[in-house]
């Protein structure tokens, strides 16, 4: 059987060189992490303490720098998430936990940008190059994050910093395909002042060859990714002012925009003639005070969004979809003691929707939430929250969770979990003509996982379990008779299983080794039929190791995903072939001191070349390469 | 430091033990050197999920098999099957999605060439004069662009269009002409079509244009070598000013019977309002009729009246041929597989029924 061998191989090259070469030692780019820990995470909407109960993984900027092209690609590598694209570039959906892509919910400075229309976000039509912190954070989340955070979350924040600084950085990178990301950061800080101002452009033309030789063009020639090419944009500008310690206003702002055509993949990809254009600008004003034992923390958000789309590239025709959002929240802590923690929150949104064939649409929705945090002691936390939401298109169910974080033996907690989360139909599902269904209520989960944390020795190690249950979940399924599909309250879902993260760092004398690595088991089941949930893999892979020494680093990163079933028939025939890829890369400093960063980069990705699809006959790229200029002053 | 390299070595084990116990799934593709005297059963697949696919079931149902295609090409087709059309030992299979058909050997299912340029939104094959005919839509919101695309047999190559009237659907062929049911309708809006174009085969002109009643579409021939048409009339849906959604537009449908020697309709049969059959064929001097929720009918060729009752209840009755007093019916399914069923129409018996592909479309017979 060929997946056994493929596994058993990764479990060679996975163990034997992580093991095998832990005398040696190592280094992260340490520099980004400590500069993370020295900054206050500003962006968070509802609570600026850590998570409690669950998992987090934090990619950092060394890691961003590694996979540049596209977002997918860098969560791919670094997260227990997996994705669903239409070829490299294409249309990107994720699969949290073997939870649909409506189940992830990606926020901005913690305000939430799932599309209004889909209600998921496509991870090929927004850039995180610039984002100065992503955080991957697993399993429920409603209470503070709102609809749709069943599976789990994406976090990119803004970081501003007063402390009196200057820091700048380049990046520039060309490769295979004219495939080129270029980004410059700046952040200063004055004392009274912290400003950051980044910019990015991506572009490819992304005409690769298909490798997969079964498929031929007419005369038996290869076929190229015909209509991939790609070029997107995007600016961000934050700004902080301290008026004291304890009393702070910050304003973020950043627009995007994408160019992309679709290819069409295999067999013809001459008959690809489709093109997207994604246009999105966000606002957020923040105020921040402290008094007494009260903080309290105001937003105000304005977020707008579109997408076109030709079916045509040649012609001027394009359907499109748009939303603009207006919101305000407002947060009130209060310390009762140094063991007791109140928190009260209230959140008015307000969504303003149309397609050309969906006539604007409002919808409004008003929130409360309350939390309790209880820390007797510094080996345990426990947290209780609570969040109601007022809608004015249907009754959202109440969202509650249950947080206990439990440290059993010196640096290992044991994390704990249960919650009640919701999503809330889309503008699609409701009003999408002809098909779209207004009966439709949210989807309800139930939720809970356990885990236990070990963080020492330069070792970061994450083991938890997982259960999910999802009622009334929305599927599309054809009506009666026709052709047409429409979504339905229909199925009920369970999905369990665990997640590990392991991270290994070490530097010793000119050497240096960081490992990082993901491992998610799932099993996604609809409880209807007893047929495992499409696009939902059962082991998902990836891990990331590296080897300095003095100014070089090599690295190594792999990535594995089992068979996944195309539709709920759970045959051969539809279903792709387990993933595995692997790339290879060198960084070598040119410059580095106390004030300048040089790093030459260079990296060959998929250097086994194999062929490999997310989405069935559309092929991703064979062996490729890219070289890059980090330049940090 | 061991317990970890412990807990991560069972981890990953286990990875290997669960991966190990999977049944290989019990989908039937039983390769044959040969598949011959039996029917052949094409199935759209999921709507641009590229996963079409063919079975084939032997004339005495001892070996049914499905993803032949596959099974034999180590390949998919790799889109949506629209129709199969049969030349001498090939089969042509039309890929709408992706502009392309296939060329494979019709009795290894061997694939022998592929035709990937000059069609757009192709739909159906039919053979004359030595070439082959395709009807195209163009762009399916575009009601100008539509054409016959004329295929070379021996190149396999697109070497010139007919421009055709709006959403030529059905081809089919007989004494150097061929005959196009133009139904219109194939975009969003779009305008419907009452017309048959006769093409010439010698010239690839046009000669004559016959009306019928709105959306004609399936074609066949009776016993007498005439052309019997299946107009399904129109039915439009409009939204009013509250979002409301109601029939705008109603025509009604009809069979009509064509005399090829003086190119005029000899038999017009009308449905009532609100009535839209969707599938034709002819056998034995009968025509074969489908109407959705209620079942396939049966009249004489020579009849001028519907009939009142069912030769056959059904439901989701997606594709129908009939061959020697048996209904061969494929039933709608977008999440199962679906299903063959073969009806004796004397009897009114199943003679016989097998899982096929998602979405199985239409049924041919290779004797």
């Amino acid at each position: 059987m060929n997946i056994c061998k493929t596994i058993l191989i990764l479990v060679v090259v996975s163990v034997h060189p992580v093991f095998a070469q832990q005398k040696l030692v190592v280094e992260n780019s340490l520099d980004s992490i400590q500069k993370i820990k020295t900054v206050e995470i500003v962006a968070t909407k509802f609570h600026s303490e850590t998570v409690l109960g669950q998992k987090t993984v934090e990619i950092s900027e060394a890691e961003i720098v590694r996979n540049t092209s596209n977002f997918t690609e860098l969560l791919r590598y670094n997260s227990p998430i997996a994705f669903k694209d239409y070829g490299n570039g294409g249309t990107s959906s994720a699969r949290f936990r073997g939870t649909s892509a409506t189940n992830t919910v990606v926020l901005w400075n913690g305000i939430n940008i799932n599309s209004v229309g889909s209600g998921q976000t496509d991870f090929n039509a927004l850039s995180a190059n610039t984002s100065d912190q992503i955080i991957i954070k697993s399993g429920g989340g409603s209470v503070t994050y709102g609809s749709g955070a069943i599976g789990g979350t994406v976090h990119l924040n803004d970081l501003l910093d007063f402390k009196q600084h200057q820091d700048f950085q380049l990046f520039t990178s060309y490769g295979s395909f004219n495939t080129s990301s270029n980004f410059f950061k700046a952040n200063l800080g004055t004392g009274k002042w912290a400003v950051k101002l980044s910019g990015t452009y991506n572009s490819s033309d992304n005409d690769y060859e298909y490798i997969d030789t079964r498929y031929t063009d007419e005369d038996g020639n290869p076929l190229f990714n015909e209509n991939g090419a790609y070029k997107n944009y995007g600016i961000d500008f934050s700004v902080g002012y301290e008026f004291s310690d304890v009393n702070k206003i910050y304003f973020f702002t950043t627009g995007y925009y994408g160019d992309r055509l679709f290819s069409d993949g295999l067999p013809n990809p001459s008959a690809g003639s489709e093109r997207n254009e994604d246009l999105s600008q966000r606002n957020l004003l923040k105020w921040t005070a402290k008094f007494g034992g009260f903080s309290q923390q105001i937003n105000f958000g304005y977020l707008t969004q579109e997408y076109r789309y030709y079916n045509n590239k040649d012609a001027e025709m394009y359907d499109f979809g748009r939303s603009k959002r207006f919101l305000i929240d407002y947060s009130l802590d209060y310390r009762i003691s140094n063991v007791w923690n109140l928190k009260y929150l209230m959140l008015y949104e307000n969504t303003n929707g149309d397609t050309n064939q969906i006539n604007p649409k409002i919808r409004e929705a008003l929130s409360f939430g309350g939390m309790v945090t209880c820390k007797p002691t510094d080996s345990f936390i426990a947290n209780i929250s609570i969040r109601n939401e007022n809608n004015s298109d249907f009754e959202v169910p109440l969202a509650a969770s249950l947080s206990v974080e439990q440290k059993i033996f010196r640096s290992i907690w044991l994390k704990g979990n249960l919650s009640s989360n919701y999503r809330v139909p889309t503008y699609n599902e409701m009003y999408w003509p002809v098909v779209g269904n207004d009966a439709l209520i949210p989807e309800k989960a139930k939720q809970g996982e356990l885990g236990l944390e070990f963080d020492k020795f330069d070792i970061r190690l994450n083991a938890t379990a997982f259960y999910i249950h999802i009622e009334d979940k929305i599927i599309w399924k054809p009506a009666g008779n026709t052709n047409l599909w429409t979504p339905l309250n229909l199925k009920t879902v369970v999905n369990k299983g665990a997640e590990f993260f392991l991270g290994y760092d070490k530097i010793l004398g000119k050497h240096s080794i960081h490992f990082s690595g993901n491992y998610t088991f799932t099993l996604s089941e609809n409880l209807d039929n007893g047929k495992a949930l499409p696009f939902a893999p059962k082991h998902l892979v990836n891990y990331n190791i590296e080897y300095g020494y003095d100014r070089v680093k090599l690295y190594f990163q792999d990535l594995y995903q089992s068979e996944v079933f195309t539709n709920e028939l759970a045959l051969e025939f539809y279903s792709l072939a387990p993933v595995r890829v692997m790339n290879l890369g060198v960084d070598y400093a040119l410059l580095q001191n106390k004030d300048h960063e040089l790093i030459l980069g260079g990296k060959v990705n998929n250097i086994m070349n194999e062929v490999y699809y997310f989405t069935n006959l559309r092929p991703m790229p064979g062996r490729n390469n890219t070289i890059n200029i980090n330049y940090k002053f | 430091m061991k317990t970890i390299k412990v807990i991560f070595k069972l981890c990953l084990m286990s990875l290997v033990l669960i991966s190990c116990n999977e049944n290989d799934s019990d989908e039937l593709k039983e390769i044959l050197d040969r598949f011959e005297n039996g029917i052949i059963v094409s199935a759209e697949g999921a709507w641009q999920a590229k996963d079409g696919s063919i079975s084939f079931v032997s004339s005495d149902y001892s070996v049914a098999s499905n993803f032949v295609y596959d099974g034999v090409n180590g390949a998919k087709l790799g889109g949506l099957i629209q129709s199969i059309a049969f030349n001498g030992e090939n089969a042509y299979v039309v890929l709408n999605d992706v502009n392309t058909i296939v060329v494979m050997d019709r009795y290894t299912f061997k694939k022998k060439a592929i035709i990937t340029e000059g069609l757009e939104n192709p739909r159906y094959m039919a053979f004359a004069n030595g070439k082959g005919y395709v009807t195209n839509w163009g762009d399916s919101n575009v009601i100008t662009d539509e054409f016959v695309a004329v295929v070379d047999l021996e190149l396999n190559k697109v070497t010139s269009s007919i421009s055709v009237s709006n959403g030529p659907e059905q081809i089919v062929s007989k004494n150097n002409k061929i005959y196009v049911s133009n139904r219109g309708g194939t975009g969003y809006g779009t305008a419907f079509n009452n017309l048959i174009s006769v093409i010439d085969a010698s010239t690839n002109n046009i000669t004559s244009t016959i009306e019928v009643k709105d959306a004609p579409d399936d074609l066949a021939f009776n016993s007498a070598g005439n052309l019997v048409v299946l107009s399904q009339g129109e039915e439009t849906w409009a939204q009013d000013n509250e979002e409301n959604w109601y029939v705008a537009r109603e025509s009604i449908g009809a069979i009509q019977t064509i005399d090829l020697s003086t190119n005029t309709v000899s038999i017009s049969i009308e449905f009532a309002d609100g009535v839209h059959p969707n599938l034709l064929d002819t056998d034995n001097g009968k025509i074969y009729y489908h109407i959705g929720y209620s079942g396939v009918y049966a009249i004489d060729e020579a009849a001028v009246e519907l009939s009142q009752n069912a030769a056959i209840t059904t439901e989701n009755l997606y594709g129908m041929s009939v061959d020697n007093d048996k209904i061969y019916g494929v039933q709608y399914s977008f999440e199962a597989l679906s299903k063959l069923f073969i009806t004796d129409v004397n009897t009114s018996s199943t003679l016989y029924s097998t899982a096929v592909g998602l979405g199985a479309s239409k049924v041919y017979f290779n004797e």
